[in-house]
């Protein structure tokens, strides 16, 4: 069913620009399409197809890029783009700007949190995936099933508590489940899939991946960086299991103030928004 | 087994008095194993003379590889005579295309529709039979096992290695080494990097030892500053893949339709002035030119 999902409006006329430019640099356009959970999950969707990625699961952009080709992966970012744009209303009344902003945030820490415990920089690109795909699960719902997830958004808010639990019992799955099965049929490596259906599951922070650890705790800290529209009730301190003080640190202001380059992750991140929406 | 070169040009079929003595027909190259199975790797124009010398030996049965299917390499697909005779035995193999979702039967039935030929695919009389295959795929075809690997081309394209009683060759199809689309300074030059490094050690150990490494050496150096992107080689970067290869001979093919006999008899001239010892020995593809394994 997400075949014909649209990619976000500022990427999508990104890559029309850039793909129209014989001139323009492959890392403009790397960048805007590992900046885009849809483009992002479909370009991986193709490099993980049945007829290729056999030797290596493709996790990122670059190895994308690398695997497939530049032309493949730009032609494929024009056909996504061709399909039109998400968009910024829906039925449902979900966000979609708060959608990207959390989703790049969380993309951004994730992956910073992966170098912080020592994950060697080629696998930081996964993290920063985990991150970027780790919500789109309501991306599907908003555009599904607009209807019930108004329902599941509103009763979130009404009730103090967090959507996944209100998307149960208005859909029967939650945003995580319904995000990792399509990354599971689209062949997506598994640390991946298990990362993303227990995001909001804290773990014991020894057996699991450290993909499940990063990604645990870095949609945590985006929800406290910048509260979410779509999501507003977020975990705290108080919830947090103790290994998560144990491998990262003392306590979110000081464990984000501790990563280096944070901000000026954050900021280009943002400004790939804020660049999409005025032009 | 036996190599023999039918098309050795690159782009565009480009026949003349330059390219009289190294051939102007677009890539094809015939691979008959010791049992006498014919494999055919690529269909661009030199197929339409390799079809008739298959003829010879009525009724035929053959393979036809597909790296990729830019015209140069299926062109001549529909002049490979084979395909009209009842009796025949062609499978075709090749790529799927991922991004207009198609396999090889859907688009090499395209170059046969209506307004670019007079018969259509589904009127062909031989028994055609399309495979797509995935990376790594490997198949058996007579007493010759073929394998594939993806290069780096700006479609998908498959390089094949065929394998037949401890003799092997390889053959690149089209392919450019990547390059780094980030500056020294950037993030992901190292990822990259590693991962440019990735991809060239899976295409060098599938073509490991081969005793034959026919690859796309398009370009020279100084040609390259201006096709960059292009998706083909250098003389330098497909020696160097050869050597890292340890491949037992290189030949060098798809040649660029401006490159004229007496340009390639100075190129040939040169790298034999340069070769280092050790140096896999060294061809320049010709149409007609048979190396037996």
């Amino acid at each position: 069913m997400c075949e014909r999902m649209p990619a976000f409006p500022a990427s999508v006329q990104k890559v029309i620009t850039l793909t129209s430019d014989i001139n323009s640099s492959p890392r403009d356009l790397v960048r805007v399409i590992d900046h885009d959970p849809v483009l992002t999950m479909k370009i991986l969707k193709v490099a993980n197809s049945a007829y290729f990625g056999l030797s290596r699961k493709v996790v990122s952009i670059n190895h994308a890029v690398v695997y497939l080709g530049l032309n493949t992966v730009k032609h494929v970012a024009l056909a996504i783009a061709a399909i039109g744009s998400l968009p910024t209303e829906n039925d449902a009344g979900f966000d979609m700007q708060d959608f990207l902003q959390h989703s790049l945030t969380t993309a951004v820490i994730t992956r910073a949190l992966a170098r912080k415990i020592r994950v060697p920089e080629v696998d930081a690109a996964n993290y920063f995936v985990a991150g970027l795909l780790h919500d789109i699960g309501k991306v599907v719902f908003a555009q599904f099933r607009p209807t019930e997830f108004r329902g599941a958004l509103s009763a979130a808010r009404e009730r103090g508590v967090p959507l996944y639990q209100t998307e149960e019992e208005f859909i029967g799955h939650s945003h995580a489940e319904v995000g990792a099965f399509l990354c599971e049929s689209w062949d997506f490596p598994a640390t991946l899939v298990g990362a993303i259906r227990a995001h909001h599951i804290p773990g014991t922070g020894r057996t699991e991946e450290r993909i499940r650890h990063c990604l645990f705790f870095g949609n945590v800290l985006a929800n406290h960086l910048f509260e979410s529209v779509n999501a507003p009730v977020s975990a705290t301190e108080d919830d947090m299991p103790p290994w998560v003080f144990r491998m990262f640190g003392n306590d979110f202001d000081s464990i984000l103030g501790s990563i280096e380059g944070l901000q000026t992750d954050l900021d280009q991140a943002t400004n790939m928004l804020t660049i999409g929406m005025k032009s | 087994m036996k190599v023999r070169f039918w098309g050795v040009r690159g782009s565009i079929a480009s026949p003349g008095p330059d390219t009289v003595r190294y051939g102007g027909n677009t890539t094809c190259i015939q691979v008959t194993t010791d049992s006498g199975a014919e494999i055919v790797l690529d269909g661009g124009t030199g197929i339409r003379p390799a079809g008739l010398n298959l003829m010879n030996a009525h009724p035929v049965k053959c393979a036809v590889c597909i790296t990729h299917t830019h015209w140069d390499h299926i062109q001549g697909l529909p002049f490979f005579t084979p395909l009209f005779v009842p009796g025949s035995s062609v499978d075709i193999y090749g790529a799927f295309d991922p991004v207009y979702q198609k396999d090889l039967k859907s688009i090499l039935s395209q170059q046969m529709e209506y307004c670019y030929f007079p018969v259509r695919e589904l009127e062909l009389k031989a028994d055609v039979r399309y495979h797509t295959l995935r990376e790594g795929q490997v198949i058996e075809y007579a007493d010759a096992t073929i394998s594939n690997v993806l290069m780096n081309h700006p479609v998908m394209t498959y390089g094949y290695r065929v394998d037949c009683n401890g003799k092997s060759m390889f053959f690149s199809g089209d392919h450019e080494p990547p390059y780094n689309i980030y500056n020294e300074d950037d993030t992901f030059y190292g990822e990259y990097k590693q991962l440019m490094d990735d991809k060239e050690r899976g295409i060098c150990n599938l073509a490991r030892g081969v005793d034959l490494f026919v690859i796309d050496a398009q370009y020279t150096e100084p040609e390259m500053v201006n096709r960059r992107g292009w998706g083909h080689g250098t003389f330098s970067s497909a020696l160097a893949m050869a050597r890292r290869a340890e491949a037992k001979a290189v030949c060098f093919t798809h040649h660029d339709p401006t490159r004229t006999d007496d340009q390639l008899d100075r190129i040939a001239d040169k790298l034999s002035r340069q070769a280092r010892a050790h140096d896999p020995d060294m061809y320049i593809a010709h149409e007609g030119l048979e190396i037996e394994l």
